[in-house]
This record gives C-alpha cells, structure tokens and sequence, in this order.
C-alpha cells in the first residue's frame, strides 16, 4: 500500500513541460496553468485500507510477539477491510458513506468489470486466485473469508483484490456511483466525485502459502523442497504504526518549543507558523524474504530484505510540506495565512502495508 | 459582369502574349517606315523591345504610339517576342504604350539622325499575375459533385493559407479543420488515411510536413490543384474517401525567372527558365527553421524543454515537347522531416537530451511520356520512390525503422470515339518492397527483442472511364478492378462508378455521383509508429486529443508482416445542384452519403472493449463564391456533417451508432480578399468549426497509489467551438525586372484561446486545457524576378 507522494515526480513535472512546448510548437498554445497539488485535500477521498486477519484459519501465522494484526492472508483466514478516509473537515466515518465492497478478480475491476459490478454474484469463501468478480455487499469495513488455494504463484503475485465503492458527501450516493458505473456502456455520466478505492490483500507468508499449495494440490512451479530453510524462519507481515506525532512549534513570546502529540490530537499554532512535524514509530522495520523463480529452469531464489518505510502527508491547505530528514519522517509546513481548522495526515508505508494518522490543527491569528 | 469580363479580358491577353513568348523568337523586324520619314534620308531607327515590369515578359501585338516633336503620331505593333522598329526623324520623340491590364506607360526618347537607338520599355502590370493561367472555369466541366478546381493563383492569393495549396484547401466545404494546425486531410468525415493525394501520376505518401504548416508541395511549383471530397472517377484507386490531384507547372520559357521567399518559418527558392531550344525546367527548394528558433528561445529562457520540429522539400522538373505531338516531363520531387522532444537535462555533457527521436522522408523520381497517335493520346509514367522512416526514443530503449522501396507504373490510353463519346483504358501498379525492423517495449522482456520483417505489398488496377455527352448531359462512367496483394495474402475488388452532369439551362446545372470505392488496409497487430496517439499517458499526465493526431502524418507499420490484408469497401453518393447568381457569384450545395463497412478506426483509446463494425457519413456543403477578379474575390464555405461509428452489442453494451472520429459537425468558412490598388492586398478568413470529438474521461480507480481512469463511451464529449480569424495584408513593388512582396499574416486576430487538447490531473479529477494558436504575426519577404 505505498503512498501516493512518488506520483509528483520530475517525470510529470518534465512531461508538462513537453506538453506546454509541443504546443506551443504544434498547437501553437500557451502554457498550461498549476495543477492542484497532490497533497491538498479539498475533498473526500479515500487514503488507505487496513487489512487485518481477525479470525486465523488452519494456516495462518501467528502475529510476532507485541505487534499489531497480522496483515497478510492464508487460506482459511477471516479478514476485515478498513478504509482510511480523509475529509475537508477531518476524517470522515466510513458507515456515513455507506460504502459497498467487492473482491475482483485476478483481471481486477476494470474496464467492462466495472460495468457489471452490479451483477456480480455475492462472495462465498474468496478462492485463491479469484476467479470471478464478487460483491462482499455493504458496511463501513468488509470481513470475508479466504478460500481454497488454487494457483500458487497467481495467489502470492496478485494478492486478493479488494475494491470499495463509496459515495462522498459532495457528489453522489454509493448507489448513484455503481448506477452510474452500470450505465457507463450506454451513457457518459460523471464519476468524479465517486470513490473506487482498490488495495490487495497479500497471501502469505510466501513459504506458507507454498506448503499449502503442496498439501492442497494446487497449482504451483516450486514445492516446500524447492525453498531453503531459513525463510521458515519468517513472520508474517504487519502493518508500521505510528505512535505519536513529534512537533517544534514557534512559541508565542518567540522561540520554539517542543510537543508530542498523539494520533486524533489537536495542535494549536498561529497564522503563518512555521512548524517542523515528525513521526515517532512503534516498532522496527520487518525483515522477509523475496522470492524469485526462473522461468525456464523454475530455481527459486530468495533474498532477504528489511522493510523501507516512507511518509507522505497530506493536509487541507495548500502549503506544501518540505522533507527535512529521512524519506518524509520528518518535515516543515506553514500554518496558513487564514485562521481556523486543519487537518493533517500521514501515510506511512513500507514495501507491503501501510497505516494513516492525522492531527486536528487550530490555526489562531497572530 | 464587366469586372468579371475586363479580368478574363487580362487573363487572356496575358495567356496569349506568353503562349507566343513560348514560340522560337522570330527574326529581328524590319523598321517600319513612319509617315515623316517618308523620302527622308537623315531619319534614325528607334528598336524597342515591350516587356511587363516585374515579371519581364514579352508584350505581344501591343500597340506603341509614337509622337514626334511636329505633333505627328506613328502607331506600331509589337512582335511575338514583344519587339517593334520604327524609322522616325531626329529628335525627341513621345512613346506612349496603353495596353490593357497596364498602367499607361509615357517615355520621351532622343532620335539620332542616322543612327539606331534601342530601348527597353517597361509598362507596369495594373495587378500582379505572373502565373498565365486564368481562372477555370472547372465547376462546369468537372462531373462529380463538389468537385473544386484551384488555380495557382487562386492557391497564391487565397487569405489564411500562407500560399500552401494543400492549405488552401482546408478552406473548402467538405474540408474538416484540422486541430492545432496540423497538416491533415480529412475530406467529409474520411480518416486522412482514406484519402489519396497525387502529384502528377502518381501518389506521394504524405501531404502535409509534420507540425511545420506546410505542403510538401510549395504553391510555386504547381499549376493546378483538383480536389473530389468523394466520387472521384475510376482513374484513381486504393482510397475510400476523397483525392486530391496536383498538377505540376511546366518552367517558364521566356528567360530564366525566379524567387526567394523568407518569412518566419521557413525560406524557399526557385529557379526556372528555358532549356534547350524547346524544353524548360523548374528547381526550387525549401527549408524550414523552425526548430533553430526554439532552440535560441530553449538556451534564452531556460525552458526544461521543447518540441524541435524541421522539414525540408525540393523539386526538380523539366518538361521537353517533342516533335509529332509528343512531350516527355521528368521530375525528381522529395520531402523530409525531423521532429525531436527535446529537454533539458544537466547530467548530459551538452546540457540537453532528445525523448524522441522522429525522421521521415521520401524521395521520388518520375518520367511521363505521352504522344497521340491519329485519334489516340497515350499517356505511359513510371515512378521510384525510397521511403524512410525511424523513430527513436532512448528512455524506452523503442527503436523503429521502416525503409521502403515503392515502384509505380501508370499507363493510359484515351481515345475520342465520336463527338460524343470519349473513352479512357489504363492500368496502374504499385510495388512496395519493405523492410522493417523495431524494438519495442513488450512488458515481458529487457531490453525489448528486436523484430524485423521484410517483404512485398502490390497494388494493381485497371481501369475504364468514358465520357458521354447527351445534349445538355454529361455521363461519366467508370469502373475499376483492383488486385491487393500483401506477402502471400491476395484481396480483389470490382468498383463501378458513375458521374453525371446536366446542365439544365444557362444558369442552373445537376450533378450526381455513385460508386464503390475499394481500399487496401493493414489490420495491425504489429506496432505502428505514431508520434502522439489521441489519448495516452506522458509522464503521469493523460493526455486527451482530438483524434485527428492518432492519424497524424507521417505514421508507418513497422512490423508488417505480422499483419493481415483486409479491403475496406465504401459506397459513396452525392448529387448536388449548381446556379450563377447575379454579380458573378456562384453558389454550390451537394449532399453526400458514404457508407463503410470494415471499418478500421483510426487509434483512439476507446473507453470500453467494444467492437467496431462499419461507419458512415452523411451530410451537405455549401458554397457562395464570388470568383477572382480585378478587385474582389471571396466565398462562403459550409459543411453539415455526421460522420458515425456503428458499434455492436456486446458485454451488457446496447451497440449502437456514436460519432466517428472526425465527426465534425458544423464548418463554417468566410474567405474575402480585396486588391486596394497601388500594389496594397488585404484579405482575411473566419473560421467556426464545430469542437472535436474525444473520449472523456469520467473517474479513477486508485489502485495500488496509482490512478486508473475510467472513460467514457467513445467520442462521447466534445472540444469546445473553435473560431478564429485570420488577416493577411500584402504590398508589392514591381520594378523593371524584379518585383518586391512583403506580407503580414496575422493569424487568429482577437487572439481567441481556442482549446485544442486536454490534460488530466494526475486523479483525474480536473483538467487544463491545452490552447490553440495564440495571436501569431508573421512577416515574410519575397523577391521574384
């Protein structure tokens, strides 16, 4: 679940560049205006989705000793789908929404998928991989079971997709989207302002979901004798955790001072301050392992690796927030000109998951 | 009527004194005797040779009045090659020449006793016309509906179209604009793909330099340009929508005439004269230097980046008549263009680096032989042309190449039955030998495999077309056999055709046109090479444009032989109805009806996986036209058109017709041109044109961080109306033996922001949009002599 920070690269910047000279050239057209920037939130939208296994099936893993829910899925697992949903106004309560979820298949929910969304069958137990589009029906978080393993590679490749339809308060119902989406073969109608929010459910762990797939006779290149021993020695992933919200904050007789603050928490700063924000973690990056199989010869290399977490943040105003250390820990922002309330948040994600938190700021003239 | 006479009058004086200028120069006369030197002895000669200013041509059966110091007149005529002699008494003496289309020109000369005086004499043209061709009067003799004839200087004088003739069309009805000023043909709905266009026999690949605004063909070497929107006649081949045929000029015989034109795209030449004691040539030359001025403007403001666009053409002709009827033309005609995205990047030593990489040219060399026989007029050309084209983008490591080696034969006999009938046979061939080689990005591997393939495609077809005339009709029917081959994939096709012409009095006259159309198309599975497909993602921004650039030239297969050989058959109708209103004015309206099947759409991203199974168009032009003549010149070009897609049902879609991509609705086009006097033009051009269709794009699906856009049904929103006005205003200075052109083209005058594409933000949820043409003065400087 990355965040969506990389998505402002030097690439687009480059690539508007490219657009705004070939027309000039070719179209003869002046330059084209700024675009919203990433990080503003001046809508609903959804930032993430917690996946959690909260019933363990015959072979699902233990979570490390001290950690939160495990967050990837054998067969057998029962797992509940939260989304993370940010508003102009704070986070908003995913039951408001009335969202409806489904689990795609392993072509995912697009295209002609999303058209027939409405007449997908409801889910049974999600077989591994997929292999029709179901409708897991509505409620502020989906909980669905996994199935069989069928195809072990396909499994641990493409995961379990889950995608969730939502309306927001500024645009259509939930019903009115998938009606929409239902009518897109016959008639362009807007789903701007509708949510369809898709993150997959890792299987796993990978050597787990091997053995399984050996027991259960399911389709797999490689068998339990193909892997060394040691990535046995593997945990299942969960997900990074934020424990509180470190921030200097310009003091009112001048100066800064210092506070903690914790996920929900409410700072109070003046118009125009300049704040230095970071994130405190609650634990280490995971270690795991990455498996590789030649094509041709189906030798199955791992090589382990340690998690790489990253932050991205996202706030209702529009002043950018400046990485001062590490990949987004730690970060400047300007409170804006304007009193009143803010909102930030933050995704922090490393390679396989990903958890949210926010801050309530109160911004008080100067 | 009168303007309209006294400009034919100009015309035909001009026609005639050059067509004598053409003959070998006969001797030198014999002075003429004036009355006062009538048993004199002690008179002088006075040898005069009468030429237009500017243009040097000779002045025949001019009439020069010659007044000596006693008040008595001589009156002399000029010769074929504009010389005259005359034995007149010493002293000063008044020459006065008052031709028609000349300014009254007045000289006082010295006349020696017994002694010869020579004098050139220089009466200034009232309007500049250097092209000896009248205004046709095509729309009479032409059968097919909606059929325009231009001539050069139709082509020259027109506003809005810079004096490209192929420009010069996108004026006409039936004519769609094209968006951001790309070169595209696109004649009643057709893809420019479907349409053909010829120079002399035989087809060029491309009409229009990519991005540069221009013809392959400049304006100046041509003579005339015929343009049939639809139900062109059975001589041509291989298209299913319209043909543009262009006829190359022969050179000048009566010296060694030229120009050199500058302006702020491009420069151009052109020598010609006579060759030899009866042929003449033509050599011109044409670069463009667009993209040096982008670089200047790249290294003064610092900019991250910039399209580089460059061309160049040239021509090279001479036509030899020979004796018992006969003439033999040879050509050498070729056009090339480089298009490099260029930006900055401040690891490369040089500062900058090339995205991509495009080059494409042809080069074509052609010979026309044709002579009669008794009542036959045969007509044989050969043609070679080497194609190529390679496209190069470094950060994908995609590397394309195609070469082409195209052999082409025309062959035709024509012969008059009788006073009415008139029959045309012939045959054209076209082999294309190909080799193609590309690495592209397939997802699978790195670097990308490298494809090549190699082979022939052969299009062959023979033809028969009469012409009957019944009274006051005109029936032209043709038909056409075609054979398409594409390495061991044969296809045939049976076109008949019809035109018909009924002039049903002096002022009112009936067209009507059916016919098959046969057209080879490549189905491609392979990659083709487009430079900007319709809808695509650059960076992390999706990009939408008209279709229009998904068809944009020049665009080749690179792998052909993983495709497969299809024949698109299209029915096309039209009928229309011309009248001559009063002050000279014509006014044309035709409908038409092409209906398609196998259709194969141009590239678009389309929303949804639908399946495409024929298109039609339908709709009518209109035209007002106010002909060339001394002073005013104008018309009023519309087109109402649907152009639709039909789609079958499928995957819970209903099916159903949608508008194609070039489903231009309305085109409205206002072109005046008004000679001031005193060498001042103005003219100018408007423009309301319905907006192009596109494929929105209604959501996104976040997927993994990544954004995933949901479309639209297919060309289910519109760009929005584009407008625009144009304004050219010349000045010409005619000297002697050289004239002098300087031109203002103001292009969209009130500075209109015309959207021309959209780009998406990178959720999709808003979009900017990317503007046409600002106000764009351009000056230009020409010398002819």
């Amino acid at each position: 679940m990355p965040p969506r920070a990389p998505l402002r690269t030097g690439a687009r910047a480059r690539a508007a560049t490219w657009i705004c000279a070939g027309a000039a050239t070719g179209l003869g057209a002046g330059c084209l205006p700024d675009e919203r920037p990433y990080w503003v939130i001046d809508h609903t939208d959804a930032l993430a989705l917690r996946f959690e296994v909260i019933e363990r099936g015959p072979y699902g893993a233990d979570p490390p000793p001290g950690a939160g829910p495990v967050v990837e899925a054998m067969p057998g697992d029962r797992v509940r789908a939260t989304p993370f949903i940010a508003g102009v106004d704070g986070p908003v309560d995913p039951a408001e929404l009335e969202p409806e979820w489904f689990v795609c298949a392993a072509s995912g929910c697009f295209g002609n998928a999303l058209a027939t969304l409405d007449e997908a069958p409801r889910c049974g137990a999600v077989a591994l991989p997929p292999p029709e589009t179901c409708a897991l029906g509505p409620g502020p978080a989906a909980e669905f079971e996994l199935g069989p393993l069928l195809d072990v590679i396909q499994a641990a490749n493409l995961g379990v997709m889950v995608m969730m339809v939502a309306g927001t308060p500024e645009g259509p119902s939930t019903r009115e989207c998938l009606r929409r989406a239902a009518a897109l073969t016959s008639t362009t109608t807007s789903l701007r302002d509708c949510l369809f929010f898709i993150r997959a459910l890792d299987v796993g762990p990978t050597w787990r979901a091997v053995l399984v797939g050996a027991s259960t006779g399911a389709v797999t290149p490689v068998g339990p004798a193909d892997l060394p021993w040691e990535v046995s020695q593997i945990e299942p992933d969960v997900a990074p955790s934020i424990a509180r919200f470190a921030a200097w904050v310009p003091a009112p007789g001048g100066g800064e001072y210092f506070l903690e603050a914790q996920p929900g928490a409410t700072l109070s700063v003046r118009t125009g301050d300049q704040i230095a924000l970071s994130l405190i973690e609650d634990a280490p990056p995971q270690e795991y392992y990455n498996f590789s199989i030649d094509q041709s010869s189906l030798a199955v290399t791992v090589s382990p690796i340690v998690e790489i977490r990253g932050a991205a943040w996202f706030s209702t105003s529009t002043a950018p927030f400046v990485p001062t250390a590490g990949p987004g820990f730690e970060v400047d922002w300007r409170a804006p000109e304007e009193p009143g309330t803010h909102h930030v948040y933050v995704i922090l994600a490393d390679n396989r998951s990903a958890t949210t938190a926010w801050l309530r700021v109160e911004v008080a003239p100067r | 009527m009168r303007g309209w006479r006294f400009g034919h009058v100009v015309g035909a004086v001009y026609l005639g004194t050059c067509l004598k200028a053409h003959a070998a120069a006969p001797p030198r006369p014999a002075p003429q005797v004036s009355p006062p030197c009538a048993g004199r002895s002690d008179c002088g000669t006075l040898r005069a040779r009468v030429r237009a200013a500017g243009l040097r041509t000779a002045l025949a059966e001019v009439r020069v009045v010659i007044v000596a110091a006693s008040g008595e007149a001589t009156v002399a005529l000029t010769d074929a090659a504009g010389r005259l002699a005359v034995d007149l008494p010493p002293g000063k003496v008044r020459v006065v020449i008052a031709a028609p289309g000349f300014e009254r020109l007045e000289q006082t000369l010295e006349i020696r006793a017994r002694a010869t005086t020579e004098r050139q004499l220089f009466p200034r043209p009232t309007e500049w016309n250097p092209y000896r061709t009248v205004v046709r009067d095509a729309q009479e003799k032409r059968p097919e509906a909606g059929a325009r004839s231009l001539s050069r200087e139709e082509i020259a004088t027109m506003p809005g179209n810079q004096g490209d003739p192929l420009r010069a069309l996108q004026n006409m009805p039936g004519v769609a604009r094209t968006p951001g000023g790309l070169g595209l043909l696109v004649l009643r709905g057709a893809s420019p793909l479907q349409s053909g266009v010829f120079v002399g026999e035989h087809p060029v690949p491309r009409a229009f330099h990519a991005l540069a605004l221009a013809s392959v063909v400049p304006g100046d070497v041509i003579e005339r340009l015929d343009f049939v929107p639809g139900n062109f006649d059975a001589r041509y081949g291989n298209a299913s929508g319209g043909m543009v045929v262009i006829e190359p000029r022969r050179g000048r015989r009566d010296g060694v005439h030229g120009n050199i034109g500058v302006d702020l795209r491009a420069a151009s030449a052109l020598v010609e004269g006579p060759l030899g004691k009866r042929g003449s040539f033509i050599v011109g030359a044409q670069r463009g230097y667009v993209d040096a001025g982008l670089r200047a403007f790249m290294t003064i403001t610092d900019s991250n980046g910039t399209v580089l666009p460059t061309y160049y053409d040239y021509q090279a002709m001479a036509d030899f008549p020979l004796k018992q009827g006969a003439s033999i033309s040879a050509r050498v005609i070729g056009a090339g263009d480089r298009i490099r995205f260029r930006f900055r990047d401040y690891e490369d030593p040089s500062g900058f680096r090339d995205a991509i990489d495009y080059r494409s040219s042809f080069h074509r060399v052609d010979v026309t032989y044709r002579k009669k026989f008794g009542p036959w007029q045969a007509m044989v050309s050969p043609a070679l042309r080497f194609d190529v084209g390679r496209q190069l983008i470094p950060v994908e490591e995609r590397e394309q190449f195609r070469r082409d080696y195209v052999g082409s034969l025309r062959a035709e006999l024509q012969r008059s039955m009788s006073r009415r009938f008139e029959l045309i046979v012939g045959a054209d061939l076209i082999v294309d030998h190909y080799r193609a080689r590309g690495s592209v990005p397939d997802g699978i591997s790195w670097p990308p495999p490298e494809q090549t393939a190699r082979g022939e495609q052969t299009w062959l077809g023979l033809y028969s077309s009469g012409r009957l005339r019944l009274g006051s009709l005109l029936l032209v029917p043709g038909f056409r056999a075609s054979a398409f081959a594409l390495g061991q994939e044969r296809a045939f096709a049976l076109d008949p055709r019809i035109n018909a012409l009924w002039e049903v009095s002096d002022r009112w006259r009936l067209r009507f046109g059916a016919g098959i159309y046969s057209q080879s198309r490549m189905s491609e599975f392979g990659v083709d090479a487009r430079i900007v497909p319709s809808s695509g993602q650059i960076g992390t921004n999706q990009v939408v444009l008209p279709a229009y650039f998904a068809n944009f030239e020049p665009a080749f297969g690179v792998i052909p032989g993983q495709n497969t050989l299809r024949v698109i058959r299209a029915l096309q109708l039209s009928a229309g109805l011309s009248h001559d209103l009063p002050a000279d004015m014509t006014m044309d309206a035709t409908a038409f009806y092409r209906d398609q099947d196998q259709a194969n759409p141009p590239l678009s991203l389309g929303g949804l996986v639908t399946r495409l199974t024929y298109g039609r168009t339908y709709g009518v032009e209109f035209l007002l036209r106010k002909p060339l003549t001394r002073r005013l010149y104008g018309w009023l070009a519309y087109t109402y058109m649907h152009s639709q897609l039909r789609f079958d049902a499928q995957h819970g879609d209903p099916g159903g017709r949608r508008p194609g991509d070039f489903d231009q609705r309305h085109n409205l086009t206002l072109v005046a041109s008004l000679k001031l006097g005193r060498g001042w033009q103005i003219g100018g051009r408007f423009r309301l044109v319905s907006g192009q269709p596109y494929t929105p794009v209604v959501g996104s699906i976040e997927y993994e961080g990544a954004f995933v856009p949901i479309r639209g049904l297919q060309n289910s929103a519109r760009f929005p109306p584009f407008h625009q006005l144009d304004i050219r205003v010349d000045r010409r200075w005619i000297y002697k033996r050289v004239s002098f052109l300087a031109y203002l083209d103001v292009l969209n005058v009130y500075n209109h922001q015309n959207v021309e594409m959209y780009v998406y933000s990178y959720d999709f949820r808003d979009t900017v949009g990317g503007f046409g043409l600002p106000i764009f003065p351009s000056l230009g400087l020409r010398l002819d002599w």
